[in-house]
């Protein structure tokens, strides 16, 4: 009987010491952790990350709407090591939770704003991912006319676009594009009504940020001749038929970063960028020759190689003036 | 500048059918007394329901005609349950109807939403119901691609214009509806059941707006989201009163919004704005303001009865 209960409370101890070691994470999100876009890119980089050896206990907490934010915070505050909300359309909730509660180690993003002394901040260096897409866009067109499905003119959704277009320039200097905005970033209907517009007016190949991508997607899916550069490697899993390719969010670098950040005694104030220079993105092709020729795949190649061998390259996104 | 008229109505046409379908049958609602504000919540269900049935039988693939047409069935009965849920709520036990509209908005919302992620999850989507092209008729330069290239479900929508006025004026049923949403008293001394017709209306008139939401997870975006409806049902009550509870009067005002909400896309894609693209996305809810204040100074010529519930034991 000595014996079991000596297993037992060993078992126990060896427990509690997994658990005081493991970091526990909340991530806050604006949609489903599977909405094949901005929401599942967070989430599936984190499992990624645990799966790779990243210790934390991960704790999402889906569809939260703007409005509750604050209060969705303020009952996570206390409760776990790292608090990430994961939208800069939650940057005004967080600034009020975060002053009342100074003790909580919170994250945002898509901000490269400051917001004080116990939150971090990540901004993912879109118009790199904007870029590479842009090439491909530019040299898969057989009119010379692409479609931007825009979500809001803000945040990396806003480098996204510029980016695009600066690659799309670089590469194919004749090409045309359409530009239209939902003014959201989870207008799916929206998003499907500009790539319908966009298909009519004869753009033969679309792009879009944020989880309305989807959307777009759909439309693309259900025309002929259309194709579509992806965001997220989970639109080229889903749609391999019209997906040409698709860059990724590598979100699990950025936790981890931050935790270590936390181990080392900084527990915020900082911005942490995500490029592809230090791992924050990652990039995936079709293997469909027919959607993506070998030649434009070796174009976009070149142009990831250069941005993996050198950060900020693109700083001038900012100058891009939009249609 | 063609291309660009062309374009506009090519988009704006489609757009309009979901408007269209959800206002014809909040007319048969109000025409009997009936102010049903939760018709968003009934187009998310209509939606939900519309996507599920054949996205379980052949998940994102292609499915054969009946199972698409067994979405919309189910659609439009799904509907009509939450039009007569919502009946016993403001019929059987007299609840408010404004109130009462917020909630089944709710509620359907809600359940949908739940639903979705407990059945299916995910942004996943449908194959749908495609366009067709008429034969002959859609090589018509311009109108080809623009009238006779639509989903099938466009053009159901815009035959229930006709059928809906025809309902309405030439059968008793019709009659027997007018007649409750106008004087219920009157209609309940020449022995119309009043609550009765009423729970059928609202039946019909919820089976088109759940019609109205598979039109647009089916034909429309082809799959469900929890904003998919993204207001249309709101938009939808406000049609009725622009359109004086004619049909033909909705049918403009499903246009006259579908086609400005087209505009501000075809003028962002072709660029021809100087100002900020906020203004454009918010151009035909503004328009459909200005119009409901016009709409207002016109002759009322609504149901005398309508949001007044009827108790013939009540005195008057």
């Amino acid at each position: 009987m000595k014996k079991v209960t000596a297993l037992l409370l060993s078992l126990m101890m060896l427990m509690m010491t997994c658990a005081a070691f493991a970091e526990s994470v909340a991530v806050v999100y604006p949609s489903s952790v599977d909405d094949k876009g901005w929401c599942q890119a967070m989430d599936s980089g984190i499992r990624t990350a645990i799966d790779n050896g990243l210790e934390i206990d991960y704790t999402p907490v889906e569809n939260v709407d703007t409005a509750n934010a604050a209060n969705i915070l303020q009952q996570l505050a206390g409760e776990y090591d790292l608090v990430i909300i994961h939208g800069a359309q939650f940057s005004a909730a967080l600034s009020e939770v975060a002053e009342e509660y100074p003790e909580q180690v919170f994250a945002v993003g898509t901000s490269d704003a400051i917001f004080g002394d116990n939150v971090f901040s990540y901004m993912p260096q879109s118009e790199e991912p904007g870029y590479v897409n842009g090439i491909i866009a530019g040299l898969i067109t057989k009119v010379n006319k692409v479609g931007i499905v825009g979500s809001t003119d803000g945040g990396d959704s806003a480098r996204y676009v510029r980016g695009f277009v600066m690659g799309l320039k670089a590469s194919n200097p004749d090409c045309e594009y359409m530009l239209s905005w939902t003014n959201s970033f989870g207008d799916t209907a929206g998003a499907g009504d500009i790539a319908q517009t966009q298909i009519k007016a004869g753009c033969d190949v679309l792009v879009g940020p944020a989880q309305q991508a989807i959307g777009a997607i759909r439309a693309v899916a259900a025309s002929e001749n259309v194709t579509f550069v992806g965001q997220t490697i989970s639109q080229l899993e889903d749609f391999p038929e019209v997906v040409v390719a698709a860059a990724d969010y590598a979100y699990g670098a950025v936790v981890s970063a931050i935790l270590e950040q936390v181990a080392g005694g900084v527990t915020g104030g900082i911005c942490i960028p995500m490029n592809y220079n230090n791992g924050g993105f990652v990039y995936a092709f079709s293997e469909n020759a027919d959607l993506l020729p070998a030649d434009v795949q070796a174009a976009a190649q070149e142009a990831l190689s250069a941005l993996e061998a050198t950060p900020d390259t693109l700083a001038g996104y900012v100058d891009v003036e939009l249609n | 500048m063609l291309d660009f008229i062309v374009l506009f109505l090519t988009v704006g046409i489609p757009l309009s059918s979901a408007l269209l379908l959800a206002s014809l049958g909040e007319s048969v609602n109000q025409r009997s007394g009936i102010f049903n504000l939760g018709c968003e919540g009934v187009m998310s269900m209509g939606a939900f329901v519309g996507m599920m049935i054949p996205y379980a039988v052949g998940g994102s693939g292609k499915v054969a005609w009946y199972v698409n047409l067994s979405g919309l069935v189910a659609a439009a009965l799904a509907g009509a349950l939450l039009g007569l849920l919502f009946g016993v709520v403001v019929i059987r036990f007299g609840a408010p109807q404004g109130i009462a509209g917020i909630g089944l908005q709710l509620f359907g919302t809600g359940l949908a939403g739940s639903l979705y992620r407990h059945f299916i999850g995910g942004a996943e989507g449908v194959a749908g119901i495609n366009a067709i092209r008429i034969p002959l008729l859609s090589k018509i330069p311009i109108l080809g691609d623009m009238l006779f290239s639509c989903n099938p479900m466009v053009y159901f929508s815009f035959i229930m214009v006709p059928v809906i006025s025809l309902i309405m004026k030439k059968t008793p049923w019709g009659l027997r509806v007018r007649a409750c949403g106008t004087m219920p008293r009157a209609a309940d001394s020449m022995g119309i059941k009043v609550q009765r017709t009423r729970y059928e209306a609202l039946a019909f008139g919820s089976a088109m707006a759940g019609l109205a939401g598979a039109y647009m997870s089916l034909c429309y975006a082809k799959l469900f989201t929890d904003t998919l409806i993204g207001g249309r049902g709101f938009i939808a009550v406000a049609l009725v009163y622009f359109g004086q509870w004619s049909p033909v009067g909705i049918m403009g005002g499903a246009l006259l919004f579908s086609l400005a909400q087209a505009l501000q896309l075809a003028v962002q894609a072709y660029g021809f704005a100087t100002f900020p693209y906020e203004f454009l996305v918010m151009t035909p809810y503004v328009l459909v303001i200005v119009v409901l204040i016009f709409a207002s100074k016109r002759k009322h010529v609504g149901p005398a009865s309508l949001g007044k519930p009827f108790n013939r034991e009540m005195r008057v």
